[in-house]
């Protein structure tokens, strides 16, 4: 019988994981809903932030506080997804009708491959930050203040994200962007430099995910793809484009994940993948995924 | 840049012998491949005489990986520093004798990249047999890579030390062409859990297992003894290879609150677990890794790991001399960049190379069968203690006689804790958590 600081334990372990898959799918879901082209190389977006990380605490000596490294990262992030959806993505996009779908897919695969073997240059092994607050305890309970931290830090992230693409004019520019291209266009909108900017923010999320990641788990040059791989199961089961949907796929996925590793950890990802069929079997569409109707 | 530093001034020397002197003797220039970093080496050879210029009639060929990339690659990954260190100055002193030549003969490593992959040390250790054409091997690290290599290496039969590899499954399938200096996995805790039983203070004791050779290894061993000197095991978790997430491992051993926690498993997975069980306030009386190098060190952070156990194979306190000599063992160390504190598995590859040398000056000539015999039958002293690789009992064939022994780490230094004529400073418990 699981105690009940077990089972509040589990769910804040579940919730983070979870806010941790839902800051990489969403960038995913708003770039495909922009670009219409599944980047498979989103992940290295995450690798590289934990690269970044890294790097940036071994040159300090471990001296700064990891989390002020956001401070460079959401910038730098945002001009590297800026600048690969301008001189990728846009070029691909621009060939869509000539070049395969497929092969669409081949060349993000081959700038993943490239990105991760750069980067295992640099580090050819596992790495993690060594940070860590120290635990609070609430009555019962021993809870882990890095952990509160960036699940805290994963919430303001969502609603400022959230906030900018209700509240802002770039942010509805998106929104339109992804609805309806051509008429976002007719409106208006420059939708290349909206796309640009989706990239960016997509890119600097993912690499969110990957500082919080690194400063709690071991990780390697080449994690990107099974992550992305991750993410894109996430995104179909929360409905293609769908933001909230997205949220919802990586809690139940986080969530799933951490409860059935305190049964048999062996288990964790085959049930987690177990679910998320079941799922789309139920709702093909995905969770809040609109049904596309057959003429 | 050392190396660098070294190959030119050797150079130089090189040349000034053979202008002023001419009594340059022979000059090897060996190439290592590992992987995208190269480094040469320039082995000198001298004969007693300097009048007489004299080829050695063969250099004995020592073939070994090492993950330079990798998830081990921080833990051995500069071992081949060792290897080309001993290589040089086993090469200073004339070579190694081998009784069918009637001389000294140079030894040359290869050395390539296995990248912390079974497969790739397997596909490497068939080219080293068949394309170096090597005499003698030496080990990969670790027993899962091991394993790996088990089936090239017995099909080939050539001679292999292993190295940092004890799981018994590796010396249970009855291979006669692979030893190993040190004894089985198993039996590495035993003197940890004698200082555990004199001590007398913990009761409870929870394994908290990696599902790999060395885990797996460790832990059979650890939890019969456990049980043997009257601690009572309240938990035993396995997990996965490459797991990331312990939160509910640590749930675990929260409820069941046991004194010793004893993390059997790898330094990589053993500091993730580590560091994920301090930040969610798992404080056990004591916490025993028996990794505890520099590699898992610097990933859970110093300050974080004080007063934690973890076991060596040498320090020098031991009463031995080694089949070099202890100042040699030092001056290999040295010229490798290494030090014991933060990489004490060193010790156990030199342990190899000792018997290595021993096997080749005991055997008759380089033949295979006979470097197998050799090593079957030699009794020899290391660094460690006394060893004999040949050593058969139960179903386990060419293991040999030496065991860890308890380290702590106190304010950012070591000290051993057991056995007690070696014992450096007292051992601490329970750990004084802040």
């Amino acid at each position: 019988m699981m105690s009940s600081a077990a089972i509040v334990e589990l769910t804040l372990g579940g919730l983070l994981l979870g806010g941790i898959y839902s800051l990489l799918s969403i960038g995913l879901t708003i770039t495909f809903g922009i670009s219409k082209i599944l980047n498979l190389s989103h992940g290295e977006f995450m690798m590289l932030g934990s690269l970044f990380v890294y790097l940036f605490f071994q040159f300090t000596g471990g001296s700064f506080n990891p989390f002020l490294s956001l401070i460079i990262l959401l910038p730098l992030f945002f001009i590297f997804g800026y600048l690969f959806e301008k001189f990728l993505i846009r070029y691909l996009r621009s060939k869509a009708g000539e070049i395969q779908e497929g092969a669409l897919l081949l060349v993000t695969l081959g700038a993943a491959l490239i990105i991760e073997d750069l980067a295992f240059i640099t580090v050819p092994r596992e790495f993690g930050v060594p940070y860590s607050l120290p635990p609070i305890k609430i009555l019962d309970l021993t809870i882990s203040t890095t952990r509160l931290t960036i699940l805290t830090l994963i919430t303001c992230v969502t609603l400022g994200l959230h906030l900018f693409l209700r509240k802002t004019f770039t942010g509805k520019a998106i929104r339109a962007t992804i609805q309806d291209w051509e008429g976002a266009l007719l409106m208006g909108i420059d939708v290349n430099r909206i796309s640009a900017i989706t990239f960016g923010i997509g890119a600097s999320l993912a690499a969110v995910a990957g500082a919080f990641l690194v400063m709690l788990y071991a990780v390697d040059a080449y994690m990107g793809l099974p992550i992305t791989v991750k993410a894109v199961t996430i995104v179909i089961l929360g409905g293609m484009g769908s933001i909230v949907g997205s949220l919802l796929g990586s809690i139940i996925l986080g969530i799933t994940e951490v409860y059935v590793s305190f049964y048999n950890p062996a288990w964790s990802f085959t049930v987690a993948w177990l679910i998320l069929i079941l799922i789309l079997l139920i709702r093909p569409q995905g969770l809040l995924g609109k049904r596309i109707k057959r003429i | 840049m050392t190396d660098t530093r070294r190959t030119i001034s050797i150079a130089v020397l090189l040349l000034l012998i053979g202008l002023f002197a001419g009594s340059l003797l022979s000059t090897t220039i060996i190439t290592r491949p590992l992987g995208v970093e190269q480094i040469n080496t320039i082995t000198v050879t001298f004969t007693k005489t300097v009048t007489v210029q004299q080829t050695p009639p063969r250099t004995i060929i020592i073939g070994a990986t090492v993950p330079k990339t990798g998830p081990f690659s921080p833990v051995a990954g500069l071992f081949d520093k060792l290897y080309i260190a001993w290589q040089d100055m086993v090469n200073e002193r004339g070579g190694l004798y081998v009784k069918q030549y009637g001389t000294r003969l140079p030894v040359k490593v290869v050395i390539y990249d296995d990248e912390s992959r079974g497969e790739t040390a397997a596909r490497l250790y068939e080219k080293l047999i068949t394309e170096d054409k090597v005499d003698i091997l030496l080990g990969p690290y670790s027993s899962v890579i091991t394993l790996a290599v088990l089936d090239v290496v017995a099909k080939y039969r050539v001679p292999m030390v292993a190295t940092s590899a004890a799981a018994p499954s590796i010396y249970n399938r009855g291979i006669k062409n692979v030893f190993s200096a040190i004894d089985l996995l198993p039996t590495w805790s035993y003197n940890y859990f004698e200082m555990i039983k004199a001590e007398g203070k913990a009761k409870t004791i929870a394994f908290v297992i990696e599902d790999d050779p060395y885990g797996r290894g460790v832990v059979m061993g650890a939890k019969p003894k456990a049980e043997e000197i009257g601690l009572r095991i309240v938990a035993e978790e396995v997990f996965p290879i490459g797991t990331k997430d312990f939160t509910a491992i640590i749930l675990k051993l929260k409820a069941a609150d046991p004194d010793i926690v004893f993390v059997a498993a790898l330094a990589p997975a053993a500091a993730a677990f580590v560091k994920q069980a301090l930040e969610q306030g798992l404080r056990p009386r004591e916490y025993h890794v028996p990794q505890l190098i520099k590699a898992f060190i610097e990933a859970v952070g110093l300050k974080n790991v004080n007063y934690f156990t973890g076991e060596w194979f040498w320090t020098e306190d031991l009463p031995y001399d080694g089949y070099f000599g202890k100042a040699f063992w030092l001056e290999a160390m040295s010229r490798a960049g290494l030090r014991n504190e933060d990489y004490p598995w060193a010790a156990v590859h030199w342990l190899a190379l000792e018997v290595v040398s021993a096997a080749i000056e005991r055997a008759e000539s380089l033949n295979k069968e006979d470097l197998i015999e050799a090593l079957d039958s030699i009794y020899i002293m290391t660094i460690s203690g006394p060893t004999q690789p040949g050593r058969d009992y139960g179903p386990f064939t060419n293991v040999g006689l030496i065991k860890s022994f308890p380290v702590q780490i106190v304010d950012g230094k070591f000290r051993v804790i057991w056995p007690p004529e070696i014992r450096t400073g007292q051992y601490v418990y329970p750990i004084p958590w802040p």
